[in-house]
C-alpha cells in the first residue's frame, strides 16, 4: 500500500519524483528442508554480522551475500542488523583478522543466491522479495 | 617538511592496489583458499623535537618533520581450508619492527581445529589476546581510532605467542560468552624482550544493546636480554661490593629481569549501537623486575554521522611502582657512575603520561577509511617517547596524525 501510494505520489509530481529502488521489499530465504517457519531479524543478523554460525536447527550455517555493489544488501544490512556497508565491512574484518570467522560466500546475483539456497539445506540468503519463487522458503521480510 | 619514507611507501602501494584487484577477482571462486589483507598509510607530526613519538618497541619515530615510519603497515594473510574441521592461516605483517626496519614478519601460522560449533583448538604462531583489540589491534580500517590509545596498548610489546589455544562460545538467554584459554611463549626481535611460560585468560560476553564486556588476564616469565641492564646487574651483585653492604645485591636483584614473573590484567566495556559508539579499558601490569608496574586506562566515545566518525579519547598511563629504589650510597667516583647507570635503567621506566585525542574517520568507500587524529600528550617526565637520554623532561607535545586504511 505504501508503495502504491509513493507511485501515485510519483505520478503527481512527475518529474521531481525518483522513485527510491530501496524501498522494495527483501526476503530472507532458506532452504524448504529447513524446519524453521519464521527466524527474528536478530537471529538473521547474528549470522550475517559473524556472531554466531547456527540456523535455529543448530546446522551451521551456509550464508550468501549479493554482491557489494547491490542495493538490496545495503538494504539488508541496514534494516536487518542495523548497520551501514562501512560498518559492517569494519565487523567483519575484525572477525576475519582474528581467525575467527569468514564472511558469507558472495554470488553474483540474486538468480544464484536463489539457485544456492534451493540447492543446499543449511543455507540462508537474501533476496527482493518480488524474486521469491517456490524453490526456496522465506523466514523474515523487511521494507 | 620531510617524508622519510617515500621508498617504503611506493612499493607497498602499489601491492595495496594490485591485492585489492585480485581480491575482487577471487572473491566469488569457490577456492579452499582466501585472502584478505589490511593496511594503514599513515604519517605524524609532533610539535617538538625533544622525543620522538614511536609505538612500543620502535626505534624511530616521528618529531617535527613527518614520518609515515609510525602507523603505515600492510598485512597479508591467506587462510587454507582443508575440511569442515581444519583450517590453517598464515599473516604476514610488514610495520617497522624493534630493528627499525619494514622486514615481513611472521605474525600468525596457526592450525584450527573447530572440534564443535562451540569449541576451537588452535596451534602455532596467533595473537596475544592482551587487550580488547588484540588480533586486530593493526587492523586500521577494523577500529575507529587511527591507532590504539598508547597510554594502554604501549604496555606490552608483545602481538603475538607461540602455543596454543581453546575457545569455547557458547550462549546464556541472549548473551554470547566467549571464554579463550591460551598458553605458549612469545618474543620480540630487536628490543629482546622474552615471555615464557604464558599462561592467560580471556574472557568476553557479548549483551544485547550492543554491550561487549571483556576481562582477561595472563600470567608469565619475562626475560629482558640487555647488556646495560646484565652490567649493571653483575656490577651491583659483585662480592666486593656485597661485603660493603646488602643493598647493592638486593637492588641487583630487584632489577634483574630473568626470568621474572610478569603479570598483566584488564577489564573492557564497548558500546555499539545506532550512531553512538563507546570504548573503556582498564589494566594492570605487574613485573619483579626493573620493569615498572603500570596502570592505564583509556575512554573512547564517537558519534556516526553519516560517513563521518568524530571521536574524542581520554587516556592515562601511571607507573603505579618503580619495583625498585636506587637508594645505594655513592661515596667514590665508581659507585657514582653506577647509581648514576641505574638511575638511567630505571628513568627509562618513568613513562607515566597523560593524553587527550580528538579525531575523526570518514568512511569514504566500502572499504577505504580516512583518519585524522589530534592528540595532546602531558608526559610526567619522558612518558612513552623516544628520549636521547633516559628522564629527559618531554613536556607537553602534540601529535597530528593523517592516515588511510584499507582491508581487502
Amino acid at each position: 500500500m505504501k508503495q502504491l501510494k509513493q507511485i501515485q505520489a510519483c505520478a503527481a509530481l512527475t518529474l521531481l519524483c525518483v522513485l527510491p529502488l530501496a524501498q522494495a521489499q527483501v526476503a530472507v530465504i532458506v532452504n524448504p528442508k529447513n524446519a524453521a517457519a519464521t527466524m527474528t531479524a536478530d537471529q538473521v543478523a547474528s549470522i550475517f554480522l559473524g556472531k554466531s554460525n547456527t540456523l535455529p536447527s543448530g546446522a551451521a550455517a551456509a550464508a550468501v551475500d549479493l554482491p557489494e555493489s547491490a542495493g538490496t544488501r545495503d538494504q539488508f544490512y541496514s534494516k536487518v542488523t542495523g548497520k551501514q556497508a562501512p560498518q559492517v565491512k569494519a565487523a567483519w574484518s575484525r572477525l576475519v583478522f582474528s581467525g575467527k570467522a569468514t564472511p558469507p560466500k558472495e554470488l553474483a546475483s540474486a538468480a544464484e543466491v536463489k539457485k544456492f539456497v534451493a540447492a543446499n539445506p543449511d543455507a540462508i540468503g537474501y533476496i527482493e522479495k518480488s524474486a521469491v519463487d517456490g524453490s526456496v522458503k522465506v523466514v523474515l521480510s523487511v521494507d | 617538511m620531510r617524508i622519510g619514507t617515500g621508498l617504503f611507501l611506493t612499493p607497498m602501494a602499489l601491492a595495496m592496489l594490485t591485492l585489492a584487484g585480485s581480491a575482487n577477482a577471487q572473491a566469488s571462486s569457490d577456492s579452499a583458499f582466501s585472502f584478505s589483507g589490511f593496511g594503514t598509510l599513515g604519517l605524524v607530526q609532533v610539535s617538538n623535537d625533544t622525543g620522538k613519538y614511536a609505538l612500543y618497541g620502535q626505534p624511530r619515530g616521528a618529531d617535527k618533520s613527518v614520518t609515515g615510519e609510525v602507523d603505515s603497515k600492510l598485512g597479508l594473510q591467506v587462510t587454507a581450508r582443508a575440511n569442515a574441521m581444519f583450517t590453517g592461516t598464515v599473516q604476514v605483517l610488514t610495520k617497522q619492527d624493534g630493528k627499525g626496519k619494514f622486514t615481513p614478519g611472521l605474525e600468525w601460522a596457526f592450525v584450527k581445529a573447530q572440534v564443535s560449533p562451540n569449541l576451537a583448538l588452535r596451534l602455532g604462531r596467533m595473537g596475544g589476546p592482551f587487550f580488547a583489540v588484540s588480533d586486530f589491534r593493526d587492523v586500521g580500517f577494523a577500529n575507529t581510532w587511527l591507532r590504539p590509545p598508547q597510554d594502554v596498548y604501549g604496555q606490552v610489546p608483545v602481538s603475538h605467542f607461540d602455543g596454543a589455544d581453546l575457545s569455547y562460545q557458547t550462549t546464556l538467554g541472549s548473551a554470547t560468552l566467549t571464554a579463550q584459554l591460551y598458553g605458549g611463549k612469545s618474543s620480540v626481535t630487536g628490543n629482546k624482550v622474552e615471555l615464557d611460560k604464558v599462561m592467560g585468560i580471556n574472557a568476553t560476553v557479548e549483551l544485547d544493546g550492543g554491550l561487549t564486556l571483556r576481562f582477561g588476564h595472563v600470567d608469565s616469565k619475562l626475560t629482558v636480554n640487555s647488556n646495560t641492564l646484565a652490567g649493571i646487574v653483575g656490577a651491583l651483585r659483585n662480592p666486593a661490593l656485597a661485603a660493603l653492604s646488602p643493598t647493592f645485591a638486593a637492588l641487583g636483584n630487584q632489577l634483574d629481569a630473568t626470568d621474572k614473573k610478569a603479570t598483566f590484567t584488564g577489564i573492557g566495556a564497548s558500546y555499539d549501537q545506532g550512531d553512538w559508539l563507546a570504548n573503556f579499558e582498564y589494566t594492570q601490569r605487574r613485573t619483579d623486575s626493573y620493569v615498572s608496574d603500570t596502570n592505564g586506562w583509556y575512554v573512547t566515545v564517537g558519534h556516526r554521522f553519516g560517513k563521518f566518525t568524530p571521536y574524542l579519547t581520554m587516556s592515562e598511563l601511571k607507573v603505579t611502582d618503580a619495583n625498585a629504589v636506587n637508594n645505594i650510597p655513592a661515596p667514590t667516583p665508581q659507585l657514582a657512575g653506577l647509581k648514576a647507570g641505574v638511575n638511567l635503567v630505571l628513568g627509562g621506566q618513568a613513562i607515566s603520561q597523560k593524553t587527550g585525542a580528538l579525531g575523526l574517520r570518514w568512511d569514504a568507500y566500502r572499504n577505504v577509511a580516512f583518519k585524522a587524529q589530534f592528540e595532546r600528550i602531558s608526559p610526567k617526565t619522558q612518558g612513552l617517547f623516544l628520549v636521547p637520554t633516559n628522564g629527559t623532561m618531554v613536556g607537553k607535545t602534540n601529535v597530528y596524525s593523517i592516515a588511510v586504511d584499507t582491508v581487502f
